[in-house]
């Protein structure tokens, strides 16, 4: 049975969320109440439930987080990158193709960092893109690096 | 803003003294301290101390062997520091001593000769520069006030008494009320607490004004001060054993007093007592049940009434001998200070000087992105607003905008414990920061997304605060650096449910979470 939003607010609420904790109690069910908190005013509780749905680890919550990704707030799509990783064994090319051409470098960032965690080697081009041409200097050398890795 | 009554340790003499008996202890000028000691010897040796704001209470000078056996020390500072003491013979003696602007060079410069007789429970104030009047109890058990003249070769000349305008008194507080007025406190022969006003001419005539009578009951450990509004407070061991504060107002003529109020049934069982007047109250010192040094701090009203505002708990160990002397420190000071310095005789028998303050926390702001929810300033004020209510203050040592891209979204892990690699680049960025202050770091966002994350490495006490965080977010991990831990009360900063969810702002912090914010190494005295 799904949680309530009222316990997932109590789950996501604390300041430091035990993540660990809740992706115990989390079931593939709660994806919409969480997307709904995810697209909710509080960008604390957005982002917090963002991240919660990447630890359900399904495919509908990897389309939920696609559509965040698209259309959330930064806050929301720099958890949804930050969760990335929780995705490991499902197709997620395209939504951390789509978040490696992210705006805001700090989505980027994450996106980085998810590819090289999910060895994700068809994405290598578009790494090498970046290591040659972001604007962000760091962003060039984290991308070079995973580069390196992925090789 | 902090008072001057919320009291932390900040640091001590350590072992630069040694065996002593009696102490007295009077304030100098540059925060400087003078004890007056009965050294192993039994005999009668000044030591000056540096009341450093930070750091030990260093050891300036001595003198040395200048001064022989003497016991029932008391000191006073007027133009030249002046001990009143019983010498070997049994008799009261005043001794002047010259002391330098550096504390290092202590020179006897002269003394009351034979000009006074035997002598016990011995105290002595400064009326000017010039005028010194003692208490004691003379041969006969009966209460005695003397007048003397400090005289520029450092002699003391005897001017008057008050002859037999007093009785039997087995114990002797004496204060000053003006320059020409003092009051005595005195456990009188039916073991009632007394207090006497007397007139002190600028000639030294003395003459007694007037007295409670029966106002006050049995006492022992009697100890007097005047407070910063001009009353008259006592500080005794009531006959059931505890500690009682009772304040007095002494009319224009000084012939009338009056009690106002006391401490009733705040304060418990003690043993040495002792009291000083600081700039918004005035501070016990006293032996608790254990042994050990507590001070206690009270504010006092206009109408004389007594608030207990706190205490020092677990902050020293066992004491007697136990001497209070206020420090430089005033109402609302920026920076570090002493508000108040205890001289005490440890356990082994040793002098120790102990300062003391307003705990404060330092902290230096970072920041990389400025928080949107709410401002840096509403949570500043918000932190400083609930650790006010535990007597914290906070002090915003430094702020600094840090141009580091990389690091806006910053990896905290579990936030447990273990550091991540990108929270170790981050508080890499200290920049001359001191280990004991804690650093505010303001990001985007962290990865997981937290509110904030308050594990760091030792040695670097630092949190970290995101950009959409509650109000109380930047007190409440500051409070996980000092030690506090999460709790399930939604009225509290350190609810465990979410600082956004306090619903009862602001939030608290209960007694034993101020007791664990004072221990930690991390609230430093201001």
């Amino acid at each position: 049975m799904a949680l309530t939003m009222n316990q997932l607010r109590t789950l996501l609420d604390p300041d430091e969320p035990n993540y660990t904790q809740i992706r115990a109690l989390l079931q593939p069910d709660d994806v919409p109440n969480l997307e709904a908190l995810a697209t909710g005013p509080d960008l604390m509780l957005a982002s917090k439930a963002a991240y919660a749905l990447s630890l359900i680890g399904t495919l509908p919550a990897r389309d939920a987080l696609a559509r965040l990704a698209a259309a959330g707030p930064l806050q929301v799509r720099i958890a949804v990158a930050s969760g990335l990783p929780n995705l490991r064994g499902l197709d997620v090319s395209a939504l951390v193709t789509h978040l490696l051409a992210d705006p805001d470098f700090n989505v980027r960032k994450g996106a980085i960092k998810a590819s090289r965690a999910l060895k994700l080697t068809a994405l290598a081009p578009r790494l090498q893109t970046i290591a040659a041409s972001d604007q962000v200097p760091a962003l060039r050398q984290l991308a070079a690096d995973a580069l390196d890795e992925l090789r | 803003m902090a008072s001057v009554l919320d009291l932390a340790r900040i640091n001590d003499s350590g072992d630069l003294a040694g065996g002593v008996g009696d102490i007295a202890a009077v304030a100098g000028p540059d925060a400087m301290l003078v004890t007056a000691v009965r050294t192993e010897a039994r005999t009668l040796k000044l030591i000056t101390w540096r009341l450093n704001s930070a750091g030990p209470v260093t050891r300036l000078g001595d003198s040395g062997a200048a001064a022989g056996v003497a016991s029932d020390l008391a000191i006073a500072v007027g133009a030249l520091y002046v001990v009143a003491c019983r010498t070997s013979d049994g008799k009261l003696k005043l001794i002047s001593w010259e002391i330098d602007a550096t504390g290092s060079a202590i020179t006897r410069r002269g003394d009351s000769g034979n000009a006074a007789g035997e002598a016990t429970l011995i105290d002595v104030v400064s009326l000017s520069p010039s005028l010194f009047v003692t208490a004691c109890r003379t041969g006969a058990g009966d209460l005695k006030l003397i007048s003397w003249r400090l005289n520029r070769d450092g002699s003391l000349a005897r001017l008057n008494d008050s002859g037999s305008a007093a009785g039997r008194v087995s114990e002797i507080a004496l204060c000053k009320l003006a320059s020409n007025r003092v009051a005595t406190a005195v456990r009188d022969g039916s073991g009632n607490l007394k207090v006497i006003t007397w007139s002190v001419s600028a000639a030294g005539e003395v003459a007694r004004l007037g007295d409670t009578g029966t106002a006050a009951g049995r006492a022992t450990l009697i100890r007097c001060v005047v407070d910063a509004g001009g009353l008259l407070i006592t500080s005794v061991r009531a006959a059931d054993g505890d500690l009682k504060l009772i304040s007095w107002r002494v009319s224009s003529d000084g012939r009338a007093i009056t009690r106002l109020g006391d401490s009733g049934e705040q304060a418990g069982d003690i043993g040495d007592n002792s009291l000083v007047a600081l700039p918004d109250g005035v501070v016990s010192g006293v032996r608790a049940a254990n042994g050990s040094l507590k001070l206690i701090a009270w504010s006092v009203d206009g109408s004389g009434r007594f608030t207990r505002r706190g205490d020092s708990a677990a902050q020293a160990g066992v004491a007697s001998q136990i001497q209070l002397v206020a420090g430089p420190r005033a109402i609302g000071a920026p920076r570090h200070s002493v508000a108040l310095a205890t001289a005490l005789r440890t356990a082994a028998g040793r002098l120790k000087v102990i300062t003391w303050g307003p705990p404060v926390v330092r902290l230096h702001v970072k920041i990389l992105v400025e928080p949107t929810t709410f401002t840096r300033a509403e949570m500043l004020q918000g932190m400083r607003d609930v650790f006010a209510s535990v007597g914290f203050g906070v002090e915003i040592v430094s702020e600094e905008t840090l141009d580091l891209p990389p690091l806006q979204t910053v990896d905290v892990g579990a936030c447990a414990g273990e550091t991540t690699t990108e929270q170790e680049r981050l508080f890499a960025n200290r920049n001359n920061v001191g280990p004991d202050d804690i650093v505010a770091y303001f990001v985007l966002a962290t990865n997981p997304p937290l509110n904030g994350c308050a594990t760091s490495p030792a040695g670097r006490p630092s949190v970290i605060v995101v950009q959409t965080a509650s109000r109380w977010t930047l007190g409440h991990e500051i409070g996980h650096v000092l030690g506090l831990r999460h709790v399930n009360d939604r009225n509290r900063l350190m609810t465990g449910g979410g600082t956004g969810n306090i619903t009862n702002p602001p939030p608290d912090l209960v007694p034993a979470e101020q007791s664990t914010m004072i221990d930690s190494r991390l609230s430093v005295p201001a």
